[in-house]
């Protein structure tokens, strides 16, 4: 199994969805783990890291071919088949496996030991539509629930996970032949925002790869 | 030569997702315990394939190797089973403890074996289906969550057409109790699970991402109490009391499965028999998906984990009997068919529970507080809009504090001056006073020093904001004035170097133009004295 951790440092405010509110005073609220930190949600990120290996792959630029083997293209070995794409029976595994993106252990301790903290996380930003006079619509105000920039690490762990011999032959050779996350490396620049509302301004982000370090124990 | 068994402390590292059924449209329940068959799952997609077919069939398939399912364990990590299916209580009355964490033996009975007492005639027995019971009588219910989550269609960037998904999980963070099971003659496989069993594993569903991950230690002999609950003393010799840990799958003389379990399907003799007035009884079906056929197994029709099974004997079992006993039925290689015989929990009427531990002092973490404050900026952010917000509740309780000072001086000076209440104070500070405290507290915010300067006038009393002039210069008694209730106040001057004195006279200025209350004390609509107007 290969291991790295994979770095977001938010730019701007930014907001993991829910799709919960608060009843009448917030639309929206923002994904919180079980001590109410902020974290991005690993089936989000590898969805992100999905699309961005998809288009890389449409657009050549992994030249290196593919081991022989029940996946055809690189998105669908690394992330497994594509969601109702295939039957039950014919779905494929990926190899990639992505936790949630989470503050720094020195952060995340921090803060749970300081609770008093932990509400200046987070901010509200309300928005209205605007109608074609020029001034709020009525009923259009939205709040919402942001984080402050922050920097999240996710581990993202590479392995053979196939069960079928052919299609588990094939994992292990692409693994050898392909012995660091290169091929990872050069699609994050096509990731530039993170979260919901990417397109409404939030989540902007600059994402990294890099080697897992021991961090101080909590 | 006895069996070989190895227990192992599962910390569940992230959110994990264990369907109740294999079904994938619909809503799904979660499960909240961890199958036996997603550990003999997770070995076999490590070692299936080094294995020859003889060491294959012995480990996953001969039932010589049994993964029995994880339990949770309470909060002093002991082991709890399913709540027995005897167990009732009244219903609308409370059968838990004062802190909800522990059942309360005197309010929970079993029908089968309990007197009721005249006055329970119009009470309603309710029975205990959910959460699980340590032998102290913890009461433990995992927590779970459901979220719901939808595909974005890639090219549109919003939500894909029917791709909402809904997982139903077990929370992060919680701990089960996992018991691997082997026949001696199974040995050197046995040794090879544990170990392929121990450190990090990922179960259940969507394990890809977010959800799944585990952590496995082996425990040590004694380290947490025994998997089995504990069995009577002298078990009466011709009752045999059956408590199911996990569901039971049973087989007729004809192969079928059958969900009445008869003596004799449970390998016991021909003269017991199954005292079904004294049995409690849930059942359900559920049809296994094999990732590596990629298809469905054949539905197991099954008598559901925590049923109560009683028999009648006619002489006692014996000892060889009884081992055969604590697992019986099919699929006991995926933990189905483990049993508690003639447990001390289900003895009595109502259960005796042993005294609880002493509350375990909860684990010391070091604090990084020193290494965090100065290294991460998000700390220090926090740490300044924490301070700034303290900063700004201490300054909006002293200017309310200055505030209903200044009010009540002003009716001193009503009293001092003999203004009736109905009479405006002409000489009181109005808005445009207020306005220049507030300004100037706005242009000094970084320097206190001069703010205080500029409003007492310390080194030039003739130019004092707060002075002889513009209304503070209001007597409120003998050798007292208006200005003096800010410039003479205790707490008030503690504050003169620190940045906290703007915040305090920028408030208090606030207060000033907005209240309602100040206008209403100097025009005399607010009446001071009810009894001195009559």
């Amino acid at each position: 199994m290969k291991k790295i951790n994979l770095h977001i440092e938010l730019q701007n405010y930014w907001h993991a969805g829910t799709g919960s509110g608060s009843g009448t005073h917030l639309d929206a609220l923002t994904e919180k783990d079980r001590y109410g930190l902020p974290f991005l949600a690993g089936k989000h990120i590898k969805g992100l890291l999905r699309h961005a290996v998809h288009r890389a792959e449409e657009w050549g630029w992994f030249s290196a071919s593919l081991p022989e083997g029940s996946a055809s293209d690189l998105e669908t070995l690394i992330f497994g088949s594509r969601s109702q794409q295939e039957k039950r029976e014919k779905t494929l595994p990926g190899m990639l496996r992505v936790d949630d993106a989470q503050l720094s252990a020195i952060e995340s301790n921090f803060l749970k030991q300081n609770t008093e903290f932990k509400p200046f996380l987070y901010q509200e930003i309300y928005s209205t539509a605007i109608n074609a006079a020029g001034t709020a619509k009525a009923h259009s105000l939205r709040g919402i629930e942001v984080v402050l920039p922050v920097v999240l690490v996710a581990e993202l762990s590479l392995e053979v996970t196939a069960l079928e011999a052919t299609h588990r032959e094939q994992q292990k050779q692409w693994l050898q032949n392909n012995p660091s996350f290169a091929w990872l490396e050069q699609v994050l620049p096509l990731i530039d925002s993170v979260g919901a509302n990417r397109t409404r301004g939030l989540g902007e982000a600059v994402l990294a790869l890099k080697e897992q370090q021991k961090e101080r124990a909590a | 030569m006895s069996q070989l068994q190895q227990s192992f402390k599962i910390t569940l590292q992230q959110d994990v997702i264990f369907n109740a059924s294999s079904a994938t449209l619909g809503g799904q329940q979660g499960l909240d315990y961890l199958p036996g068959s997603v550990f003999l799952g997770a070995l076999a997609s490590r070692c299936y394939a080094e294995l020859s077919g003889d060491e294959a069939w012995q480990l996953f398939h001969s039932g010589m190797v049994r993964f029995h399912d994880a339990l949770p364990l309470d909060t002093h990590e002991q082991p709890a089973w399913p709540v027995p299916l005897s167990w009732h209580y009244y219903k609308g009355e409370e059968f838990r403890s004062s802190d909800r964490t522990a059942l309360d033996a005197r309010k929970i009975f079993d029908p089968a074996l309990h007197v009721q007492e005249p006055s329970a005639e119009s009470r309603q027995p309710k029975q205990m289906r959910k959460g699980y019971v340590s032998h102290s009588g913890a009461w433990v219910q995992p927590r779970q969550q459901l979220r719901m989550k939808t595909a974005i269609d890639a090219r549109q960037g919003t939500a894909a057409e029917s791709q909402l998904f809904g997982y139903h999980s077990l929370d992060a963070g919680q701990t089960y109790l996992f018991t691997l099971e082997a026949e001696p003659e199974a040995a050197a496989l046995f040794e090879k699970a544990v170990k392929q069993l121990t450190g990090t594993l990922r179960l259940g569903r969507s394990r890809s991402a977010q959800y799944g991950k585990a952590l496995s230690e082996r425990c040590e002999p004694g380290q947490i109490g025994s998997p089995l609950p504990a069995t009577q003393a002298s078990a009466p010799a011709q009752t045999l009391t059956l408590w199911l840990l996990s569901d039971l799958a049973l087989q007729d003389e004809h192969g079928q499965a059958t969900l009445q379990p008869q003596a004799r399907y449970l390998g016991l003799p021909d003269t017991a028999c199954w005292d079904k007035q004294h049995s409690y009884i849930r059942t359900r079906h559920y049809s296994p998906f094999n990732a590596y056929r990629q298809a469905y197994e054949q539905e197991r029709q099954v008598i559901s984990r925590g049923s109560v099974l009683r028999y009648r004997l006619e002489q006692p079992l014996t000892p060889a009997q009884l081992v055969a006993l604590h697992t019986c039925g099919l699929h006991t290689e995926s933990g189905l068919g483990r049993v508690a015989i003639n447990p001390e929990l289900l003895a009595q009427a109502q259960p005796a529970f042993k005294v609880r531990p002493d509350s375990k002092p909860s684990s010391s973490t070091t604090s990084d507080a020193h290494l965090a404050t100065g290294s991460s900026i998000l700390i220090q952010t926090l740490q300044s809009r924490h301070q700034a917000q303290q900063s700004y509740n201490t300054a909006e309780q002293e200017a309310q504090r200055l505030f209903k000072r200044l009010l009540d001086a002003l009716d001193r000076a009503r009293t001092w001056k003999g203004i009736p209440a109905s009479q405006t104070l002409e000489t009181a500070p109005g808005r445009s006073q207020w306005g220049i405290i507030k300004e100037l507290a706005s242009h000094h915010r970084h320097n206190p020093a001069q703010l205080w300067n500029t409003i007492t006038g310390q080194h030039n009393g003739a130019h004092a904001i707060i002075g002889n002039r513009s209304g503070w210069e209001l007597a409120t008694g003998p050798g007292t004035n208006l200005g003096q209730v800010i410039t003479q106040d205790a707490a008030l001057l503690q504050y003169t170097n620190q940045r906290l004195l703007a915040d305090v006279l920028g408030q208090l200025a606030a207060l000033g133009l907005s209240s309602k209350q100040w206008q209403a004390k100097v025009e005399g609509t607010h009446s001071v004295d009810q009894g001195a107007q009559a």
